[in-house]
C-alpha cells in the first residue's frame, strides 16, 4: 500500500512537471523570438513598476491565443496545482487507512493552500 | 545585457540551486535571491517570487524521483507541515510588530552553531533507540534503501521536532528564508532520522510551504515571467542531476556540503540582521 501511494504520488507530480514543462517551453520560445535580443527592461530594476497578470481567468485566455506570459504563468500555476493536489490525495490515502490524525493534517494543509491561492 | 543573455545565465545559475536544492533539502532562495538582487539588481519583490517558483520546482522533481526510491517520509512530511504552515501563517500575522533584525541575528547564529552538530553525527555509529510513542502511535518509524538492501530507523522525540517545525514556520514566515534549513536540522537533530531520509523528506515538504506563500506573491503581480522559465526549467533538470548525486555521494560529504550552505546562510542572516537588511 505504502509503495503504492508513494509511486501514484510520484506519477502525478510528473504529470505536473510534464504540462508544465512543455506550456512554459512554448511560452519561452515564443517570447524569446518575439523579444530575445531586447535589453533587459528597467521594469526590473528597484522598484516595483510593472505587474503581470494577477487573476487566473485572463492566464487561460491568454494561453488559448499562445500569448508567451500566459503560456509562461499557466505551466508554473499547474506546477502549483500538482503540489496542492498531492497534499488532498494524501489526506484521502489516510482517510482510507483509518489514519484520522494524519488525515486532518493533510485536509488542514489542503484548506490553507486552497484559501492562499483564491 | 539582452534578455536572451540573461535567461541562459539564470538557467545556469538555476541548473546548480537546484542540484543543491536536491542534495541539501534546501530550496533555492539563499543562493537564488541573493545573485537576482546583487548581480542582476532584480527588484527583490521579484527575486522573493522567483525563490518561491525554484522552491516549488526543486520539491516537484526531487520529490517525485525520491518517492520511487522509498526514501521520503510521507507520514513524518505531512505531520511536520502542520506546524511549518501554522507557524508560517502566524509568522505573516506578526511580520508588522517583531524587529526582523534581531531574530536574524540569533537564527543565523542557531544556524552556524546547529553546522557544528551536522557535522559531530555519526549514523553508522548510532546504536538503534526505542522510538517516542507518538512514533508508534502514527506509523513514524520507517525503513530506507541501503546498498544490499533496507535499514530500518526509530523516530525519536516527536513533540519537540513538531515544535521546532510550529517555531521554524514562525521564523521563515517572519523572515521568508530559511524554511528548507530548520526543515532539516529537526528531523536529523531531534527526530534523529538518516541523512538522506531528512533531506529528500524537507524536499517533500518544502514544496507545500512555498505554494503556501505563492498565491499571496501570484495576487500581487510578482511571478515575473520573465523570471519563471528560466528558474523553472533550470531548477528542475538541476533537482533531477541531483538526485543522481545524492545517491552517489557518501552520507559524510552530503553533511560537509550541507553544513557549509547552513553556515554562509547564518553568515547572510547575521550580516543582514547587523546592516539593517531586513
Amino acid at each position: 500500500m505504502q509503495k503504492k501511494i508513494n509511486l501514484g504520488l510520484s506519477w502525478l507530480l510528473l504529470l505536473g512537471i510534464f504540462l508544465a514543462v512543455i506550456l512554459v517551453l512554448s511560452g519561452a520560445i515564443l517570447y524569446l523570438l518575439q523579444h530575445g535580443s531586447n535589453p533587459l527592461s528597467d521594469q526590473h530594476l528597484s522598484t516595483v513598476s510593472l505587474t503581470y497578470y494577477t487573476t487566473y481567468s485572463p492566464i487561460f485566455q491568454g494561453a488559448l491565443h499562445f500569448e508567451p506570459f500566459a503560456l509562461i504563468l499557466l505551466g508554473f500555476l499547474i506546477l502549483v496545482f500538482s503540489q496542492i493536489l498531492r497534499v488532498l490525495v494524501l489526506g484521502c490515502y489516510f482517510l482510507q487507512g483509518a489514519e484520522y490524525w494524519l488525515a486532518l493534517s493533510s485536509f488542514f494543509i489542503f484548506i490553507v493552500l486552497m484559501y492562499s491561492m483564491f | 545585457m539582452s534578455i536572451l543573455g540573461f535567461s541562459g545565465l539564470l538557467l545556469l545559475l538555476s541548473y546548480f540551486a537546484g542540484i543543491l536544492g536536491a542534495i541539501t533539502g534546501v530550496g533555492g532562495g539563499a543562493v537564488l535571491i541573493p545573485v537576482l538582487v546583487l548581480l542582476f539588481h532584480i527588484n527583490i519583490y521579484y527575486a522573493m517570487g522567483a525563490s518561491l517558483i525554484s522552491v516549488i520546482a526543486t520539491s516537484s522533481g526531487t520529490t517525485s524521483v525520491y518517492l520511487r526510491h522509498g526514501l521520503t517520509n510521507l507520514r513524518i512530511g505531512m505531520l511536520l507541515e502542520v506546524g511549518a504552515v501554522s507557524g508560517a501563517l502566524l509568522g505573516a500575522l506578526l511580520v508588522k510588530y517583531i524587529p526582523g533584525s534581531i531574530i536574524a541575528i540569533i537564527l543565523g547564529s542557531v544556524l552556524l552553531i546547529s553546522a557544528y552538530f551536522v557535522l559531530q553525527r555519526h549514523e553508522d555509529g548510532e546504536t538503534p533507540a526505542v522510538s517516542h510513542p507518538w512514533a508508534t502511535a502514527l506509523k513514524l518509524n520507517g525503513e530506507f534503501p541501503v546498498p544490499g538492501g533496507t535499514k530500518a530507523y526509530q523516530v525519536q522525540r516527536v513533540p519537540l521536532a513538531l515544535s521546532l517545525m510550529s517555531l521554524a514556520g514562525l521564523l521563515s514566515g517572519l523572515l521568508g528564508i530559511g524554511a528548507g534549513v530548520l526543515k532539516v536540522l529537526a528531523m536529523d537533530q531531534t527526530m534523529r532520522l538518516p541523512y538522506r531520509v531528512s533531506t529528500t523528506t524537507s524536499n517533500f515538504m518544502i514544496g507545500i510551504t512555498a505554494a503556501a506563500s505563492v498565491g499571496i506573491y501570484f495576487a500581487r503581480g510578482y511571478i515575473d515571467p520573465v523570471l519563471v522559465f528560466p528558474v523553472l526549467l533550470g531548477v528542475l533538470l538541476g533537482s533531477f542531476t541531483g538526485t543522481l548525486v545524492l545517491a552517489r555521494l557518501h552520507v559524510r560529504v552530503l553533511r560537509i556540503i550541507f553544513s557549509v550552505v547552513i553556515c554562509l546562510l547564518g553568515m547572510e542572516l547575521i550580516y543582514k540582521g547587523l546592516t539593517g537588511g531586513l
